[in-house]
């Protein structure tokens, strides 16, 4: 027997235009590009789906992916894979390694940038990348289009900081050098949410062994992620040395205290484990980049 | 919901429940038994289809989704020469994939076929992490995709 009763109401648009009118009269549709997602732990024969739902996928304008010298522009749908296969000429090793990271293997396909930031009730594994990198999203309206940094897409409560009528149509990655990155996804399953899911991005340049820029973020699959500017300032203007410098060691007792004032944020056991980290990939961030 | 769509290679119209995944469009209602159930939370890889020239996993694709798109299955793949490709590489190394999986590994291959006719191993192992069955030799599969490949670029070339 069935009590699927009500059908959700599903529109597939193949302009921009329609998709932004149509999201214009139904404000709470669910957006659907790559589907993962929406999907990814429903385990019936039949899915459970939104009351209705706007399908990006036809939409051939959201899914443009090209480089210019200074930045990567990649339409909401793009996916995943699409991205990888342009190659390091392309791709800085930092962002290549981060979109790997996202997902699966057998989902890259379909896992999409735009879906991954779009993510209403958590910050996925993309967040703290694109936090780090300075990206900006294209968000377009019936009404108009405007730019916001990712920094600006949640608010400090985590909401996501996009109006009902509103849609991610691009992101827009600076393609900066950096001298020295990592990124790490750590957790019991390596590309699952779970409680001790844990995403480090670490990035920085030097100049004659001078840290010159540094940034860090930490994000947890929960509402929130963690990015500390006044902590990333403790390190600019250091040496880079082998071993646990007085400089490094500042930093990590900073940063101990500043995350154990987030409790609600991180666990004890990951707090340790971020420590750990950094402390042994800062000792000689090359050798780990 | 009245979806139109390509599959393989012929154009079907029919009446579908919105919450019916693509697997089991494709199996309980076209009988294509060739793309397999596996996991249907997408870590298996067992289900691979192309949809719209990409390789999608169809427990993770609504039947929705498919609408105006165009759907190869293993069956629609199977009469192509670039099928006879792949079965010929993988019979000269005598790689013999087992019969759930088999159908995820020839299509994989040909998508990696698409992208370069020199796939490194790191690649091709890279590539096959998508599919958790360990049925064979991860040696011969390496083997069996490179082999696929020269006996392509050979075909292209002769072309």
């Amino acid at each position: 027997m069935r009590y699927n009763l009500a059908e959700p109401s599903i529109f597939m648009p193949t302009t921009l235009t329609e998709a932004l009118a149509w999201k214009e009269r139904h404000p709470h549709a669910t957006v659907y590009a790559g589907g993962t997602y929406l999907l990814w732990n429903q385990s019936g024969r039949l899915l459970q789906l939104p009351e209705s739902i706007l399908s990006l996928r036809n939409i051939k304008e959201l899914n443009r992916f090209g480089r210019t010298e200074s930045r990567l522009d990649v339409g909401a749908t793009v996916s995943i894979q699409r991205i990888l296969r342009a190659g390091p000429k392309v791709l800085s090793p930092l962002l290549a390694k981060a979109l790997e990271g996202i997902c699966p293997p057998s989902v890259t396909s379909m896992a999409t940038l735009g879906g991954n930031l779009g993510v209403p009730d958590r910050c996925m594994a993309s967040f703290p990348v694109m936090h780090v990198l300075d990206a900006r999203c294209e968000l377009r309206s019936a009404k108009g289009t405007r730019w916001v940094p990712v920094t600006g897409l949640r608010s400090e409560t985590g909401q996501l900081q996009l109006q009902p009528v509103e849609l991610i149509t691009r992101i827009q990655i600076p393609m900066e050098e950096w001298n020295f990155f990592i990124h790490r996804r750590i957790g019991s399953s390596p590309y699952g949410i779970t409680p001790d899911s844990l995403v480090i991005v670490l990035v920085g340049k030097t100049y004659r062994g001078m840290i010159t820029e540094f940034r860090f973020a930490l994000g947890n699959f929960s509402s929130h992620m963690y990015r500390n500017r006044d902590l990333e300032t403790l390190l600019i203007g250091t040496r880079l040395s082998r071993g646990k410098s007085k400089d490094l060691k500042a930093f990590l007792y900073a940063l101990q205290e500043e995350l154990q004032t987030r409790k609600f944020l991180f666990s004890p056991l990951q707090i340790e484990r971020v420590l750990r980290i950094l402390e042994v990939t800062l000792s000689n961030p090359f050798q780990y980049t | 919901m009245i979806i139109t769509l390509d599959l393989n290679g012929k154009e079907e119209t029919l009446d579908i429940d919105p919450s019916l995944r693509l697997i089991h469009l494709l199996r309980n209602t076209f009988g294509l038994l060739g793309t397999k159930e596996g996991c249907l939370h997408g870590h298996c890889g067992y289900c691979l289809v192309f949809l719209n020239d990409q390789l999608v996993l169809s427990c993770l694709t609504p039947a929705f989704s498919t609408h105006r798109g165009k759907v190869v299955t293993i069956e629609g793949f199977r009469g192509t020469p670039e099928y006879y490709d792949i079965e010929k590489g993988f019979l000269e190394v005598q790689y013999t994939p087992c019969g759930f999986c088999a159908s995820a590994r020839v299509l994989l291959t040909h998508a990696i076929l698409q992208e370069t006719l020199h796939p490194t191993e790191q690649m091709i192992r890279k590539r096959f992490t998508a599919i958790l069955c360990r049925c064979t030799d991860p040696s011969r599969l390496v083997a069996g995709v490179q082999r696929a490949a020269a006996i392509r670029r050979h075909r292209q070339h002769a072309v």
